[in-house]
């Protein structure tokens, strides 16, 4: 059997992804990306290449994306570079067919990215240099209020009041929601405030094409039901919401490493 | 024959640090300029060097003295260095009103700097705006005011066989740019050779530039491609303002792409447009009509009608064999930025890929800059 890896290291999560010549995924893991990229890659391609044992020897390309596509080292291997958006393209029609409009929110970027007929990227749009449409800004939150990031999508359900965030900038809307909080706003209002604000951004890039009915969103975010609450509402259409979310870039660079074995 | 890259050293040479050169050079006359709309042959008919003022801190950090951040980058970093002292060896600087970020430049400078001055011309609006008979008429009134101001503050004084002779420079000058661009297209020199050459039009004498040009062809070997792989690179025309920054043709460079077009404010923009044919030459009636007919057929964004600039930029695609089309514009350029908007779906439903990217003009290792071009050219 021969395989293809996909690694995608983004600037908060790196994740790999073995793909078999029948497509089947075999093998996927994901951490942290920390500050050493190289030293992140290595590590999880060691435990990829361990988990397929003897078949090691087999495997045919190795496809790495993500922000860290370019600094990335790895042992013994030549990589083959591929930019993130197409990537992305490629995994989400491979998740779905029948996707148009691929959301993606990440820890540094956002995209809106949009496929043609056969799944390749026809348009995008990436928000980049400011944290206010990113996953960073739910951090940021998350750390102010004290609680887990991976929790904070629980609580905009609760939310009973709309709050307004009139910011556009994640660090000074830090300042704003510690005025809301002593104006005795609820946090479950604030963070709901905060989803809005970011889901608003990203939306607002998407819109710049025609978002059709078929919407994938993923990445780390995805798994924020606050978040998916909130896309929903601003671009009021239902979501498609891959299993492996936050797998969708490695995914594809696994697929374009099959094409060419 | 001539040694072909000494002589394109030369031209590199003209580009490397030119305001720093002009500062230690005796005896010369420099004249600013900030603007494709400024009738630039009247300064040189007033015996100066035009020099294109393209700013000179590429450091954010010496930019906010003066504007706010979130403000033109370019503008931030032309009052800066008016007022730092960079351009002190210009003996004056002429503005155009390209958008409000240089009027304020401008309204700064004119307080704190000697011989500044502010060209006017009409903008794009019906049916007297920018290209009609009544805003040629316009222009022409301002270029007298203009030629007066040379006399009134350097008791210079420009006749029409100046401006003549001036304009006969500047047409040869035209000529011998669009025979550069039949050899770059051929294959004969290499993209930043041309853009370099380009670049050193903005800062020496046309006459000059039009001896080095003619010595260069002189010397030119026509039977050998300098590896221009077209098949292998994408090809695309690039519009904005790029403030005819070579790092970044460098940078487009490494990427694979090959820049076979341009609508640039310093390039293609600035030196597309010659005199119109038909009533060339001129003569003592119609000099200045030839001169304002010249500045109103440049298709620029902040001047030109969305039809028009649109039609141009199609043209310019098809002509070159482009694959798709790059806008690049510096942040806070809002009208450039404003266009784009405009344009995309249009261009979207004829069947043209575009990238729109927004660089800071001092911050070029952006590894999203990277991804974005990249991400285009796997779409193309």
């Amino acid at each position: 059997m021969k395989y293809s890896v996909g690694l995608d290291i983004g600037s908060t999560s790196t994740e790999i992804v073995a793909i078999d010549i029948n497509r089947n995924i075999i093998y996927k893991e994901k951490t942290a990306t920390g500050s050493n990229m190289t030293e992140t890659g290595n590590f999880l391609f060691t435990h990829c290449i361990k988990h397929l044992g003897e078949d090691f020897k087999k495997f045919q390309n190795i496809v790495v994306t993500g922000y860290g596509r370019k600094s990335i080292e790895l042992n013994d291997v030549e990589k083959i570079e591929k930019t993130e958006i197409s990537c992305f393209g490629k995994g989400a029609y491979f998740l779905n067919d029948k996707i148009h409009t691929v959301i993606d929110i990440g820890g540094q970027d956002s995209k809106a990215i949009i496929l043609g007929k056969s799944g390749k990227v026809i348009n995008f749009a990436m928000n980049d240099k400011c944290a206010a449409g990113t996953g960073k800004f739910l951090e940021l939150i998350a750390k102010q209020f004290n609680i887990d990031i991976n929790e904070i999508g629980n609580y905009s359900i609760n939310s009973t009041k709309k709050i307004v965030m009139s910011t556009i900038c994640a660090v000074f809307a830090e300042s704003e929601i510690v005025s809301r909080v002593s104006e005795g706003n609820k946090i479950e209002d604030i963070i709901k405030a905060v989803e809005i604000s970011i889901a608003k951004r990203v939306c607002g890039m998407a819109s710049r094409f025609t978002v059709a009915d078929d919407v994938m969103f993923c990445g780390g975010v995805a798994k924020n039901k606050g978040m998916i609450r909130a896309i929903k509402e601003i671009l009021d259409k239902e979501l498609y919401i891959p299993e492996y979310m936050e797998f969708v870039g490695a995914i594809g660079a696994a697929l374009f490493g099959l094409e060419l074995v | 024959m001539h040694n072909t890259n000494a002589l394109l050293n030369e031209f590199y040479d003209i580009i490397q640090d030119p305001y720093v050169k002009m500062q230690e050079t005796k005896g010369s006359r420099y004249f600013g300029f900030n603007c494709i709309f400024i009738p630039e042959e009247i300064i040189h008919a007033a015996g100066f060097t035009p020099v294109r003022i393209l700013g000179v801190y590429n450091d954010d950090q010496y930019n906010e003295t003066y504007f706010h951040r979130c403000s033109c980058e370019f503008a931030r970093n032309l009052l800066h260095s008016y007022l730092d002292g960079c351009y002190d060896f210009l003996d004056g600087s002429v503005f155009s009103q390209c958008c409000d970020a240089l009027f304020a430049v401008y309204q700064n400078l004119e307080k704190m700097r000697k011989n500044v001055y502010y060209f006017w011309t009409p903008f794009h609006s019906k049916p007297s705006g920018f290209g009609s008979e009544w805003a040629n008429h316009f222009i022409v009134k301002k270029i007298n005011e203009f030629i007066h101001f040379f006399k009134d503050n350097y008791q210079i004084k420009i006749t029409n066989n100046d401006i003549l002779e001036s304009m006969k420079i500047y047409r040869e000058n035209i000529s011998l740019l669009n025979k550069l661009t039949d050899y770059y297209q051929q294959g004969l020199i290499t993209c930043i050779d041309y853009y370099a050459i380009r670049k050193a039009s903005l800062f020496i004498r046309k006459e000059k530039h039009n001896a080095l040009l003619n010595k260069l062809f002189s010397g030119f070997d026509l039977t050998e491609s300098k590896g221009n792989n077209h098949n292998s690179r994408k090809k695309l025309l690039i519009s904005g303002f790029l403030n005819a920054d070579m790092e970044w043709i460098h940078y487009f460079y490494k990427m694979g792409i090959e820049l076979v077009a341009d609508d640039l404010c310093c390039f293609s923009r600035y030196a597309g447009y010659g005199y119109p044919a038909d009533s060339y030459p001129a003569d003592d009636q119609n000099t200045l009509m030839l001169l304002a007919k010249r500045i109103s057929s440049k298709k620029c964004p902040v001047k030109v009608g969305s039809n028009q600039r649109y039609e141009d930029l199609i043209k310019r695609y098809h002509e070159s064999g482009a694959e798709g089309i790059l806008f690049f514009i510096y942040q806070f350029c809002d009208i450039q930025a404003l266009e784009y908007a405009q344009f995309s779906h249009k261009f979207k439903n004829e069947g043209i890929r575009t990238l729109f990217i927004q660089p800071s003009l001092h911050y070029k290792d952006s590894g999203q800059i990277d991804t974005r071009i990249e991400a285009f050219l796997e779409m193309l």
